[in-house]
């Protein structure tokens, strides 16, 4: 018998090629975008890579010190560089800490505080690389400006 | 952008989480009580023995007929989901995330492996979709839902890769990242990625009941 | 390639006089109404839940017989039968037309033999056998079901059998048996309706219709071995059952309570069953969850079990073994449905001194294309199984042997016709067979 009929057919697949094409064109598209070039000063570039956390997984975060406080309208040392109470807690109000490595209170795995105990493995207080995500990366968040993804900081050189 | 991608990893990660997070409880415990309700003739022989026998043969490549009628498939969907669960559980960019936010320490994978493994995974992506595309039996049965779910895991892949590479606008491929993975959590429990909280208990049933009634391998 | 290459069971359209009729007779309303009441009202999770997670991966396309004796046509795999029946019957919600029904029903009794050789290659454990039930189902809802299978059918809601033996003709036949044994053992009795015999043998309906010395048989091996058994005289005799693979489990609830029941009535202490599949699955695995029972009223023993007890007990002595080389064939029901592959095999083992396996084997052998009620859809579907299972031919060439033993009426009947078809020159034969020849028979006149 082979009268015609609506017969079952096989999906409709001239769409599903496009599907995929699509997709591979965009992803195309973004290979193709060049890098947004930066080209600070070097002399003025801050690049945080310290010892402790070597050997490094990701290109160091950099950036140009006065350019980026100026930007950020940051007078204070103490909003980066800041102080502790006694018991290594952080202190908006205590001495500020700048010229002291952040690696030498904030141990890679945590401890440190205070004015003693830093640059060891192990501790209580907030780990280095976590004390560095959350100082830079809590404030662009926070403030709603500069970068926050992995990429916005720690750039290839 | 910025503040999209803030708003990404921040609030809609919260969401993601919760609507994956409940709607799979939801799809579960509806779809338990619908079998309570029409399956009884199944649900009745389920066996935890035969259930977790049958779960291991199938989750070891190659110990099953089909397995071994299609080594090439076989291969790819061993390395396919255990590549996608590592990354998804360990990548360093989310442990970073899990670190930052919650400050839990999470174990992350070397940034070579994880580099390996995301173009892996975009590569058999690619074998899935050939698969899709050149043979008959595949293409015959293949729906927009196919392409759908599989799109679901190559997108957040293939921008993760691009993102962490640096290649491109690194601030659009990191927002699109998060927010694909994010439509794939959110999807997880509503499309065919769902066969990944059902198919323990379709896996289990058979099991039971050829292991219980008809004493006979399923694999 | 076209997108349309495979346009599936529209092009492979067979003329079936209730499939025209039944089709003929169907609105769209009343197919969305009744795919509804299926796919919502009867079944629930686990129709929902397979669908939903079918991957389309296609894996299962390499497990199927149709599809590889088809050189891999998609239209013919499992997932691919399962695409354009209950696939598509879920995807738009019954809103098909009544053409589309007649191919589903079409795939469904006749392109699928329910035999789950599919269930070794799906990963997430799809059980194509019990989609295909359900399109079934529905198609036995709508009234379009292949003519031979739905006379079948018939004959069990009008007589209980379903061969329409009529009562007297059934005791008739059991008599006629007992006295040609007589002859040959003179003491011999095929003992009817005896209270708390050791085991009510219950046979399907084509055994008195048209293979009527296996009851000879089995009465002269019963009877040697000393065994306590009875045969009923009235219904519930046949333990056969078309209905459950028309998709009429209503009346597969009678037949089976009915079986049950006459070996309750009886108060024997269990039921040994013929060399049968379909009717093995029917009231071991099927028809019991119908009526409730999670196992049974009853214990179910198959023929290929009961013989193995009475070989290892020593119960029969073989005076000789079957000399020429023989293999085995494994019916899905008896071994993916109840796993008497080992049991299967040494008895054969026990009658036969050269036995070659098929190549696959156990619960990994193609099926017969006959079961699944597809042998039963009758004359017009027959080259559907011929061309549909040159996979087994192949297969059975393979083996270079001459006899095939397969213990199951409709795996004797789909091989024999491939036999026929490709000229393989070889025999199938039931194990009742080789015990019959090669028994002692210490009774012997």
């Amino acid at each position: 018998m082979k009268a015609p009929r609506s017969l079952p057919r096989a999906p409709r697949l001239a769409t599903q090629p496009a599907i995929v094409t699509a997709i591979l064109a965009t992803a195309l598209l973004f290979l193709l975008l060049p890098p947004v070039a930066m080209a600070p000063a070097q002399e003025d570039m801050k690049t945080l890579a310290p010892e402790a956390l070597a050997p490094q997984s990701r290109p160091a975060a950099r950036f140009v010190h006065d350019t980026h406080n100026e930007k950020a309208r940051i007078d204070e040392c103490g909003t980066c560089h800041h102080g502790t109470t006694e018991d290594g807690r952080r202190d908006a109000t205590a001495a500020t800490s700048e010229g002291t490595p952040c690696a030498d209170c904030h141990a890679v795995h945590g401890g440190g505080g205070g004015g003693g105990g830093g640059g060891g493995k192990t501790g209580k207080g907030t780990p280095l690389e976590r004390a560095y995500h959350r100082q830079c990366m809590g404030c662009h968040r926070e403030q709603g400006k500069g970068p926050t993804t992995c990429g916005g900081c720690h750039t290839k050189a | 952008m910025q503040q999209l991608y803030n708003f990404a990893v921040g609030p809609l990660a919260w969401i993601a989480w919760a609507v994956f997070l409940g709607g799979s409880a939801w799809r579960l415990s509806s779809m338990w009580a619908l079998a309570r309700k029409k399956d009884m003739n199944a649900v009745a022989y389920m066996d935890v023995r035969f259930a977790a026998r049958s779960m291991a043969r199938w989750a070891t490549p190659f110990a099953t007929l089909g397995w071994r009628a299609n080594p090439a498939v076989t291969v790819a969907t061993f390395a396919f989901h255990t590549a996608l669960g590592l990354l998804l559980l360990f990548a360093p960019g989310h442990a970073v995330l899990w670190d930052y936010a919650f400050g839990v320490n999470v174990w992350s994978l070397p940034e070579g492996i994880a580099d390996t493994l995301t173009v892996l995974v975009i590569l058999l992506c690619g074998f899935f979709a050939w698969r899709r595309l050149q043979l008959p039996t595949v293409r015959f049965v293949t729906r927009p839902m196919d392409w759908l779910v599989l799109a679901l895991v190559a997108v957040p892949c293939i921008t993760a890769f691009l993102a962490k590479q640096q290649i491109g606008d690194n601030l659009l491929l990191s927002t699109l990242h998060v927010l694909s993975g994010e439509a794939t959590l959110m999807a997880l429990p509503f499309t065919r990625l769902s066969h990944a909280i059902f198919s323990p208990f379709t896996r289990a049933y058979m099991g039971s009941e050829f292991g219980g009634v008809r004493h006979c391998p399923d694999w | 390639m076209s997108a349309t290459e495979f346009s599936g069971i529209a092009e492979r359209r067979i003329e079936d006089a209730n499939l025209v009729r039944g089709v003929a007779a169907l609105t769209r309303e009343r197919i969305e109404r009744v795919v509804k009441a299926v796919t919502r009202g009867e079944a629930g999770a686990r129709l929902a839940v397979y669908h939903e997670t079918c991957m389309r991966c296609g894996m299962c396309a390499d497990a199927c017989h149709y599809c590889i004796s088809h050189d891999g046509d998609p239209t013919y795999s499992p997932v691919g039968k399962m695409e354009q029946t209950m696939w598509k019957l879920l995807r738009t919600g019954g809103k098909v037309d009544p053409d589309d029904i007649y191919g589903m029903a079409q795939i469904a009794y006749t392109e699928c033999n329910l035999c789950r050789r599919c269930v070794h290659y799906c990963p997430v454990g799809i059980d194509t056998g019990y989609v295909m039930s359900l399109v079934r189902r529905i198609c036995h809802r709508l009234g379009v079901v292949p003519l031979y299978i739905q006379d079948t059918a018939h004959s069990h809601s009008g007589t209980m059998n379903q061969m329409w033996v009529k009562e007297d003709e059934w005791i008739d036949s059991l008599v006629w048996q007992e006295d040609e044994a007589r002859s040959e053992i003179p003491a011999l009795r095929i003992p009817f309706d005896k209270e708390g015999a050791d085991f009510l043998y219950s046979v399907i309906a084509p055994e008195p219709k048209f293979r009527t010395q296996l009851i000879y048989q089995a009465a002269v091996i019963f009877d040697q071995a000393g065994m306590d058994w009875t045969m009923p005289s009235s219904p519930g005799w046949d333990n056969s059952d078309m209905c459950m693979f028309t998709g009429d489990y209503e009346m597969m609830g009678r037949l089976k309570r009915c079986h049950f029941e006459m070996a309750q009535k009886l108060k024997v202490k269990r039921i040994v069953m013929g060399e049968c599949g379909h009717a093995f699955r029917s009231v071991y695995d099927v028809g019991n969850r119908w009526l409730g029972w999670k196992n049974h009223p009853v214990p179910i023993v198959h023929s290929v079990e009961f013989f193995w007890e009475l070989l290892t007990e020593g119960k029969i002595k073989l005076a000789k073994k079957f000399d020429e080389p023989v293999t085995i064939h494994d019916p899905c029901n008896i071994i993916r449905g109840r796993g008497l592959m080992d049991k299967l095999r040494e008895v054969t083992h026990a009658l036969c001194s050269n036995v070659v396996e098929m190549s696959p084997t156990r619960e990994h052998n193609l099926c017969c294309c006959a079961g699944g009620g597809v042998i039963n859809c009758g004359p017009p579907f027959k080259g559907v199984r011929l061309a549909g299972n040159k996979a087994k031919a192949d297969q059975l060439a393979a083996t270079g042997v001459h006899t095939v033993v397969a213990p199951c009426h409709n795996c004797h009947g789909g091989l024999e016709d491939i036999i026929n078809h490709y000229k393989l020159g070889m025999h199938t034969k039931f194990l009742g067979d080789l015990i019959y020849d090669c028994m002692e028979k210490p009774g012997a006149a």
